[in-house]
């Protein structure tokens, strides 16, 4: 051992345990990689990257969701280009990166990236990244696997052109992780930004806006099993153990390690795909009615995440007509409903969708009652009876019952003298 | 102290006439000659240190070139270091304001830290000309993302690193590594900064510069802004009880102090160490009807800016602080000063007593000193703090375990190039470090470079105020998290059976796994708690460097402190009773770092003895001693009773348990149940499980207080003991000094140096203490250094000065 290191065992101390020295690591043949992986190796400038690819008919399902089209919804692209639910770019070239929204139909390529780890920050990298687009009548997945981290040159030779060549991407949670990480990687050799110029639409934050009342959590992996009903057979891989397998395969050659976490990334970028197709169905379920053979049914939950995201960017007739859709079903729905009505002027609406809330017990609503009858119809009578009915559905303090019954005494008074 | 008029030079040609302008317009046309020094040789390519005094416009002398160069290329960027984020926060204040003047944008200079909420960093960085932040975001918030930093990186001319003082010991080896580490991604992408230092008065400010920033420097030291006339009174809290030296509480004393001054109608700012200190004096103030504030740690900024912006337009009339005011904040001028109790260094106590005076009035400064040896010895002659030169702060930047932290981080920010060096250590050292990551799993190396594909992200495992480290994690039952102990701390803090207050509630550990890093704890009631029996040993690793000092050898070297916790007592809390005793069989913590040790030649202890100084020696036990000692031998069998050795290897000892010297007589001493057989590493042992009440330890208490005298450093930074029978002096009596940072960051040789110096102010403290038999100003309180401790301290300290 050299001096050095006898000085730094001796320093790290007692509780220092004794570092093995790992076995010189044979140079990691992609070779290797390839064979393991089912993969070809393809030599770029800095070296080779292993590529894989596998095409699905598009007639095939994921669990019970087709794999869409890959068109994104008016509605997604509009979302997609203020910035996809208050995900901020990571860099600093401004909302720009992600802001403009172009018309046509370019392709949507579908990504995920298995990394070195989960810190962020220039040292973790991503080894593989799994890319989905349609293609005739086929969804492809294009795996791009990294080697060894000296290639990484050549993997973003492979990479670029499917990012650049895209009109927008698709993520789960790439948001805050998968995009910064990607443009981190570009920037670091030196490269321009990918990003600039696409779309982005994050798929989780929209996840939880449509599933989390009925999901314990919105990962991936529960939206494609709760509401995809998609089970994967082979064993998963944790995402824990990932960063592990791949150094096992990088110090000592070990790549039967890494085709678990091949085919967790080919899966997930099919999920991707599965996921957004959902969400786009849902936009058409959504006013008509509830669609039967649904899984799980659309049901009211889900309803309400949509109406109230189209509310968020803007499309409030959309919105209420979803919410009048299952004004029947939902007394929150139908207060919505009248929300929206009043807002857009229909007072007619209003009362009617807050009658049929108030009528199921619905506080708020009978407090929007009171408001209608003591200021638009004048009649302090009624309003108070709708103020005793709102304490009687357990009324929300913050209506400030006691003061709205006070003045309507006082109002009712003076119409009496 | 008398005062002194400015002294002033010229600023540069070529200072842009915006930013002269508006100097002139904040009344600052002329500079003091030490910033147009600075100005100057930052100009001419050259890295500047200055350490003018307290309120000497030292941040002119950055801000001004930093603007200049900004108003001629707007894409030029700088970065200013503070240690703490008070700090950053006023100068960024302040920074602002003379940009904007300039017509620089004042948006540009952007603070970057801990408490920039996560959505505004994105805009920060945009926006970022002049970064204000500390070493501690730069490390683990800056650095390891610099691809979002690229633009700023790139066009980095100017680091400012502030109170360079402030970074000594572990501290200054992390900030060293910080510094290499930026430099090399700004060299990356093609920039490449000057630097500029400021610093309070250091006794080696040149050279301590060059170990932390890795530059020479412009040393800028004649301090020429004007300075009212001061007068500083130098006192102590009266005796209560002369024989014991017990004195009346300081902090008491240094509230009445400033009661008077401020109803003589001064302004006064208190200094009392520490936050309880603050909270202490403002009691009685405030009792006493007087308007007083408490500016601390803890406090909100808005609350902060509040007290120091009272302090500057005369609202606040008295301010009790803590040091968190002593670092480079602008308050303006304050009548009156009081510190309470000794700062550690004689930097600290002026940079304190530099806030006294103003222009047109002199101020007032009163130094009230405790009952540590060293306030003693200060206050003794306060010569000894005006006259004294000001001390060396030290500090490692090639500290191995540093090193590969660093290392680490740099790995991470981007790859190890084949020729990669790190401070003194060249590409094959560096190899060698980067093999040590690779076996650890967090770095690979391919065609001679070295990349990061660890999942960690090192610079969060880097702590910069520690060195090497593990921690132990608490945990209760049901595996919820509990808290952290250090590694070397949690043998006698956690150790199985111990009773562990966690946020006061006491808790038993259960289990102790050092290698897995975790303990295990329940709750427990909290009639009990447990005091753990330790034991050190200094061994020294190679042959110490021994030299003849005077009377005494004195030996400096690589040595292993061996801390072993043996067991440990279960004491009842109300009563302090002894209800049982545990022994332990733990691993020993085994620290590598660098003593000093001291002790008398053979000369000098032969001449104690006979003047009856000496009488810590084991031997002499009365002429009935050798048949004694025979009968114990057979009596246990000629064997250790500790370990049951049978005296093949080494002569076994005959031991006292109730040491010798308690006994009013040998006969009494030497009764056979007072006595076992051991061999003589149990022998050593159980001689130092026993408190040596000796001169030695006397001295070893003295040497931990007065440590500071000529250095840098605090009570955490040495271990302290007096050893009968040391190995660094072949078994001669010492007192040994070692550091507790692995491998030692260069106090123990510092100390070596001093020698001399630390042994004349140790026999001065001993000499002219009125106590009778110790007390906390000498040689410790007679329960430490017990029998005949202070004479013989005396005795000793004086043949060694």
């Amino acid at each position: 051992m050299s001096d050095l290191l006898e000085r730094l065992r001796a320093l790290r101390g007692g509780d220092a345990p004794e570092v093995p020295a790992s076995p010189p690591p044979d140079a990691p043949p992609a070779e290797v990689a390839a064979a393991a992986l089912g993969g070809e190796v393809v030599e770029g400038a800095s070296g080779p990257v292993v590529r894989r690819r596998v095409r699905r008919p598009l007639g095939e399902r994921y669990g019970d969701a087709t794999l869409g089209d890959g068109r994104l919804h008016p509605w997604l692209r509009r979302w997609a280009s203020r910035g996809g639910g208050g995900t901020p770019p990571a860099g600093d070239e401004g909302s720009g990166a992600t802001a403009a929204s172009r018309g046509g139909a370019g392709r949507t390529v579908y990504f995920d990236t298995e990394t070195t780890g989960l810190a962020g920050g220039v040292g973790t990298r991503a080894f593989l990244i799994g890319l989905g687009w349609h293609e005739g009548d086929a969804f492809v997945v294009e795996q791009l696997f990294l080697p060894g981290p000296a290639h990484e040159p050549a993997w973003l030779d492979l990479l670029a052109p499917h990012l650049e060549g895209a009109e927008a991407w698709v993520s789960y949670n790439g948001g805050s992780f998968d995009v910064p990480l990607v443009r981190t990687r570009f920037a670091v050799h030196g490269r321009s930004d990918p990003s600039v110029g696409r779309l982005h639409l994050d798929l989780l934050p929209l996840a939880r806006r449509w599933w989390r009342a009925s999901l314990a959590a919105c990962t991936l992996g529960t939206v494609e099993r709760e509401v995809l009903g998609a089970v994967r057979t082979d064993a998963d891989v944790p995402g824990a153990e990932v960063p592990a397998r791949y150094r096992r395969f990088v110090q000592g050659g070990d790549a039967v390690g890494l085709r678990g976490v091949m085919t967790h990334n080919e899966l997930d970028v099919v999920a991707l795909a599965a996921v957004h197709a959902r969400l786009e169905a849902s936009f058409a379920a959504g006013p008509s009615a509830p669609a039967a053979g649904e899984r799980p049914p659309f049901d009211v939950a889900e309803a309400l995440g949509v109406a109230r995201w189209l509310e968020a960017i803007g499309e409030r007739e959309e919105a209420r007509a979803h919410y009048a859709a299952w004004a029947e079903a939902s007394p929150e729905a139908a207060f919505d409903a009248g929300r929206l009505a009043r807002r857009a002027g229909d007072r007619a609406a209003a009362v009617a969708a807050w009658t049929r809330a108030a009528e199921a017990g619905h506080a708020p609503a009978w407090v929007e009652l009171a408001k209608v009858r003591e200021h638009a119809e004048r009649d302090p009578e009624g309003a108070l009876a709708a103020v005793a009915a709102a304490r009687a559905a357990g009324g929300d303090p913050r209506d400030d019952l006691d003061r709205r019954e006070a003045r309507l005494r006082a109002k009712r008074a003076r119409g009496r003298s | 102290m008398p005062g002194r008029d400015a002294a002033y030079g010229a600023y540069p040609d070529g200072v842009p006439a915006a930013l002269r302008t508006a100097l002139e317009r904040q009344g600052r046309g002329r500079p003091y000659r030490h910033q147009a020094r600075a100005w100057a040789a930052l100009d001419a390519g050259r890295d500047v240190l200055l350490t003018t005094g307290t309120a000497s416009g030292k941040s002119l002398a950055y801000q001004g070139p930093i603007l200049a160069s900004q108003l001629r290329d707007p894409a030029t960027t700088a970065l200013a270091l503070f240690p703490t984020k008070a700090l950053a926060a006023s100068q960024a204040e302040a920074f602002q304001a003379l940009a904007e003047a300039t017509g620089v944008a004042a948006s540009g200079v952007v603070r970057y830290d801990g408490d920039t909420p996560a959505h505004r960093r994105a805009a920060a960085r945009a926006a970022v000309r002049t970064l204000v932040t500390n070493p501690d975001m730069l490390h683990a918030g800056v650095l390891p993302h610099h691809t979002l930093w690229r633009h700023w990186l790139a066009h980095l001319a100017w680091i400012v690193v502030d109170e360079v003082h402030v970074y000594r010991g572990v501290f200054g080896g992390h900030l060293a590594g910080v510094l290499r580490r930026l430099l090399r991604l700004a060299h990356a992408y093609g920039a490449d900064p000057r630097i500029v230092a400021t610093s309070a008065t250091l006794g080696n400010p040149t050279e301590h510069a060059r170990r932390v920033l890795g530059r020479d420097v412009v040393h800028v030291a004649e301090d020429a802004a004007p300075k009212a006339a001061r007068e500083v009174w130098v006192a102590r809290p009266p005796l209560v009880d002369a024989a014991l030296g017990i004195r009346r509480p300081l902090l008491a004393d240094a509230a009445r102090v400033a009661e008077r001054l401020a109803a003589e109608g001064r302004q006064t700012l208190v200094f009392a160490g520490s936050r309880q200190g603050v909270e202490e004096m403002v009691v009685p103030l405030r009792a006493a009807g007087v308007d007083v504030r408490a500016y601390r740690s803890g406090l909100l900024p808005g609350e902060r800016r509040a007290i120091e912006g009272a302090l500057r337009d005369g609202a606040a009339r008295v301010v009790v602080a803590t040091n968190a005011l002593e670092l480079g904040i602008d308050v303006g001028g304050i009548d009156a000063v009081v510190v309470a109790g000794y700062p550690g260094a004689t930097s600290a106590l002026w940079q304190q007593l530099g806030r006294a005076g103003r222009r047109d009035r002199p101020g007032v400064g009163v130094v009230l000193l405790g009952t540590s040896p060293l306030d003693a010895y200060l206050a003794r002659d306060p010569d000894r703090l005006f006259a004294a030169p000001p001390e060396r702060a030290l500090t490692d930047p090639d500290h191995l375990l540093l090193a590969l932290d660093h290392l680490r981080c740099a790995t991470f920010e981007r790859p190890l190039e084949p020729d990669e060096r790190y401070g003194r250590y060249g590409p094959e050292d560096v190899a060698v470090l980067a093999g040590q990551m690779e076996a650890d799993g967090d770095a690979h190396r391919a065609e001679g470079r070295t990349y990061w594909i660890g999942s960690a992200y090192p610079a969060a495992t880097v702590s910069l105020r520690s060195a090497g480290r593990a921690d132990v994690h608490l945990e209760d039952v049901a595996g919820r998290p509990v808290g952290v102990v250090d590694g070397p701390s949690a043998r006698w803090m956690v150790h199985p059976g111990a009773v562990y207050l966690h946020d006061g509630a006491p808790h038993e550990v259960v289990e102790l796994d050092l290698a897995g890093g975790r303990a295990v704890l329940r709750e427990a009631g909290d009639e009990v708690v447990t005091r753990a029996r330790r034991e050190r040993e200094v061994t020294p690793v190679g042959p110490p460097l021994v030299r003849a000092r005077g009377a005494a050898r004195v030996a400096t070297g690589e040595v292993d402190v061996r801390e072993t916790v043996t067991g440990y007592r279960r004491v009842r809390r109300a009563t302090f009773e002894t209800l049982s005793r545990h022994d332990l069989d733990l691993p020993p913590y085994v620290l590598r770092t660098r003593a000093y040790a001291f002790g008398p030649d053979e000369a000098t202890l032969a001449r104690l003895r006979a003047q009856g100084a000496w009488t810590a020696d084991p031997n002499d036990y009365g002429p009935g001693w050798p048949a004694v000692r025979r009968e114990v031998l057979a009596r246990d069998a000629h064997r250790c009773t500790a370990c049951g050795a049978d005296g093949a290897g080494a002569a076994l000892h005959v031991h006292h348990l109730t040491p010798f010297r308690a006994f009013a007589s040998a006969r009494e001493a030497n009764r056979p149940e007072n006595l076992v057989t051991l061999c003589p590493a149990c022998h050593a042992r159980a001689e130092r499980a026993v408190r040596v009440r000796s001169g030695l330890a006397g001295l070893a208490y003295l040497l931990r207080s007065l440590a500071p005298l000529r250095i840098l450093a605090d009570a955490r930074d040495l271990g302290v003991l007096a050893e009968p029978a040391s190995p660094m002096l072949d078994g001669a009596p010492a007192v040994v000094a070692y550091e507790t940072v692995p491998g030692g960051v260069g106090l123990a040789d510092a100390l070596a140096e001093d020698h001399e110096a630390l042994m004349a102010a140790a026999y001065a403290v001993v000499r002219d203490c009125g106590c009778e038999d110790g007390c906390p100003a000498c040689v410790g309180p007679p329960g430490e250094a017990g029998h005949a401790g202070k004479a013989e301290a005396r005795a000793l300290a004086e043949a060694l000065s």
